[in-house]
C-alpha cells in the first residue's frame, strides 16, 4: 500500500514539474545563456559537473581544519583552568574522600570532556555559516547523482551532514523525506556519521599516538571511514531490507546570502548548548558513577590510589577478554562500556582511571603503553561504529514508533564494529604494525 | 551586471591565469618542500589544486570576453578567501600557542605560507568584482 502511495506521490511531483516546465517555456522569454543574478554566477561554479564535488570536499576540509586546528589554544586555556581548579581543590579540602570526589570525580571526569567545547562549537559555527549562506542545499544537489548511484536519496545528504554535529537532530531531520524506505535507510546509517560526541575520543587518541603532524589525518580518516561505512550499509539495506529505487529528488535551491554573524552565533549556541546540557546531566552522572566504582572499596583502593583493586577494575577484567584480540586492556573495556551512555564518557572514564586531565591524559595513555598507533586507530574506529548512544536509540524508537528498529541498529552496529575493528587490526598486523 | 569589455576580460583572464598557476605552484611547493607531510598534507595539496583549477577554468571565458569566466573568478576568490583565511587563523592559533608556552618558537616568516601571499595577491580582485556586480541581485 505504501509503495503505491510513494509511486503516486512521485508521479504527481513529476506531472507538476512537467506542467511548470511547459508553462515557463510558453510564457517566459530568456536571453541566450544570460546570467541574471549573483546566485546564477556562483551556481555556475559550485554546481559545475567537474568542480562541484571537489569544491564541496574543499569546503568540508576547510570546515574541519577550522574546527580542530584553530581551536587548539582555547582547548589549552580550558585545560589550564581545570588543572588550576583541581590543584586548588586538593589544597582547600582536607577530607580525602570529598577532595577525591571533587578533584577526580567532578573536575577530572567532567573537565576532560569540557575541554572539547572549542572544537565542537567551532564545528557548529562552520555548519551554521554554510547553512546560512545557502551552500548546504547546493551540497545536497551536487551529491545527489553520487548518492543516487549508491541507492540513497539526495535529500539524505542534509540529515547526514547534520549528523556531523549530532545524530539526534540528524535522525529527526529525516522527517523531510517523502519515501518511507529512503527515510529508514537514512535513519539507520545516520549513527555511522561521526558526531561531535566522538570527537573528544578521536582528539585524545590521535593527539597522543599520531603526533601533531598526523593527528588531523587520523581524525579525518575516521570521519572518512564513517562515511564509507554509511555508504556500504546504505547499499546493503537498499538491496535487502528496503528494495527499490530512490524516489526522485526535488529541491528548490535558495538564493545565496551573506551569513549574518549574530544568526550564525545563535545557531551555533542553540546546537552547542545541547552538548553543555549533556555535560551537566548525563556525562556528569556517568562520570560520578565511574568515580564511585573506581574508589570503592575505599580501604582496598587506599582512597582511590590503587584502581586495580576497585570495583571498576573488576568489571573491566570481566569484559576484557572480549576486547583482548584487539590489544586493548580492561580500561578500554570499561571506557567503552560507559561510553554506551554517551560517547564523551569514554574520555571522562580515562580521565578518572588515569587520574589526569586531558593535558596529561594523552601523555598518560602513551607512557602506560595502553595503545599503539594501530590499536589506537582501531579503538577510534570502534568508538565510531559501536552501539549508538542512548539518545540516538531513543530518537530512532520515537521516529519509527517501534523498538524493533533501534534494536536492529544496536545489533548491526555492534556486529559491524567488531568486524571492521578486526579487519583493521588484521590488516595492520599483516603490514607489520604492532 | 556591467558589460565585460574585451580589454578588461583579457587582463582579468591574465590575473586568473597567474593565480591559477600560483596555486598549482603552491601545491607543488607543499608537496616537495615537506615530503614527510604526505599523506598528512595530501588533503591540503588537493585543496590548493582545486582552487587552482577554479581560477584556470575561468581564464578562457574571461579572455574571450564572456561573463561566464567571471563566475569562476568569483568562485576562486571565495575559495581563496576561505582557505587563505583559514591559514591566517591557523597562524594566529600558533601564535597563541607560543604565548601560552606550548610551542618553543614562533616565526612570522615560517607562518607566512604561499597561500597567504596568494590571498593578498587575490585581494585587489574584490573591489573590481564588487564594482562589476554591484547592480546584480542575489
Amino acid at each position: 500500500m505504501s509503495e503505491y502511495a510513494e509511486n503516486l506521490s512521485s508521479a504527481l511531483v513529476q506531472r507538476r514539474y512537467e506542467w511548470i516546465a511547459s508553462t515557463v517555456d510558453s510564457t517566459v522569454k530568456k536571453g541566450s545563456g544570460e546570467i541574471f543574478t549573483l546566485t546564477d554566477m556562483l551556481d555556475q561554479v559550485f554546481l559545475d559537473k567537474h568542480l562541484g564535488i571537489p569544491i564541496f570536499l574543499t569546503i568540508l576540509w576547510t570546515m574541519f581544519q577550522f574546527a580542530f586546528a584553530v581551536s587548539e589554544p582555547f582547548v589549552v586555556i580550558i585545560e589550564r583552568v581545570f588543572e588550576m581548579l583541581g590543584a586548588w581543590v586538593n589544597q582547600a579540602i582536607s577530607d580525602p574522600y570529598l577532595a577525591s570526589f571533587v578533584s577526580v570525580g567532578v573536575i577530572g571526569g567532567l573537565g576532560s570532556v569540557l575541554v572539547f567545547v572549542p572544537p565542537i562549537f567551532g564545528l557548529f559555527l562552520a555548519l551554521s555559516i554554510l547553512e546560512d549562506s545557502g551552500y548546504m542545499a547546493r551540497a545536497a544537489f551536487v551529491m545527489d547523482r553520487f548518492m543516487y548511484r549508491l541507492g540513497l536519496h539526495g535529500r539524505s545528504f542534509i540529515p547526514l551532514m547534520i549528523g556531523f554535529g549530532c545524530n539526534v537532530p540528524a535522525i529527526m531531520a529525516t522527517r523531510s523525506m517523502d519515501s518511507e524506505k529512503d527515510r529508514m535507510i537514512t535513519m539507520l546509517i545516520s549513527p555511522l556519521i561521526s558526531c561531535s560526541a566522538r570527537l573528544p575520543v578521536y582528539v585524545l587518541i590521535a593527539g597522543a599516538l599520531f603526533g601533531a603532524s598526523y593527528a588531523g589525518t587520523a581524525v579525518f580518516a575516521v570521519y572518512a571511514l564513517g562515511i564509507v561505512l554509511a555508504v556500504v550499509m546504505a547499499l546493503i539495506f537498499r538491496r535487502t531490507l528496503f528494495k527499490g529505487e530512490p524516489s526522485p529528488f526535488v529541491l528548490e535551491l535558495p538564493t545565496y546570502a551573506v551569513p549574518d554573524a549574530s544568526s550564525a552565533i545563535l545557531h551555533m549556541w542553540s546546537r552547542g548548548r545541547m552538548f553543555l546540557k549533556k555535560a551537566g546531566t548525563i556525562i556528569f552522572w556517568a562520570t560520578i558513577i565511574v568515580w564511585l566504582l573506581s574508589v570503592h572499596p575505599w580501604e582496598a583502593t587506599s582512597g582511590g590510589q590503587v584502581i586495580a583493586e576497585s570495583y571498576i577494575a573488576w568489571i573491566g577484567h570481566a569484559i576484557e577478554p572480549v576486547f583482548q584480540p584487539f590489544g586493548w586492556d580492561w580500561m578500554a573495556a570499561v571506557a567503552l562500556l560507559f561510553g554506551l551512555v554517551a560517547k564523551e564518557v569514554v574520555v571522562g572514564t580515562y580521565g578518572i582511571l588515569l587520574g589526569a586531565e586531558e593535558a596529561g591524559l594523552g601523555d598518560a595513555l602513551v607512557s602506560q603503553g595502553l595503545f599503539t598507533p594501530l590499536t589506537g586507530f582501531a579503538f577510534m574506529a570502534f568508538v565510531l561504529i559501536y552501539v549508538p548512544c542512548v539518545a540516538v536509540i531513543g530518537t530512532i524508537a520515537k521516529e519509527t514508533n517501534s523498538w524493533r528498529w533501534p534494536a536492529f541498529a544496536l545489533v548491526y552496529q555492534t556486529a559491524l564494529a567488531f568486524i571492521v575493528t578486526g579487519v583493521i587490526i588484521a590488516v595492520g598486523r599483516l603490514a607489520g604494525l604492532s | 551586471m556591467e558589460e565585460l569589455k574585451h580589454s578588461t576580460g583579457k587582463w582579468l583572464g591574465a590575473y586568473a591565469l597567474i593565480l591559477g598557476i600560483g596555486y598549482a605552484a603552491a601545491a607543488l611547493a607543499e608537496a616537495t618542500r615537506n615530503p614527510e607531510i604526505i599523506p598528512g598534507g595530501l588533503l591540503s595539496i588537493a585543496v590548493l589544486l582545486v582552487i587552482s583549477a577554479t581560477y584556470l577554468m575561468g581564464v578562457k571565458g574571461l579572455i574571450g570576453g564572456r561573463r561566464e569566466g567571471l563566475s569562476f573568478l568569483m568562485g576562486g576568490l571565495l575559495l581563496s578567501g576561505a582557505v587563505g583565511g583559514l591559514y591566517l587563523m591557523m597562524a594566529g592559533a600558533d601564535w597563541l600557542m607560543y604565548l601560552l608556552g606550548e610551542t618553543e618558537d614562533f616565526a612570522v616568516t615560517y607562518e607566512t605560507s604561499l597561500v597567504t601571499i596568494l590571498l593578498i595577491l587575490a585581494m585587489p580582485l574584490m573591489p573590481i568584482l564588487r564594482k562589476m556586480t554591484r547592480k546584480m541581485a542575489w
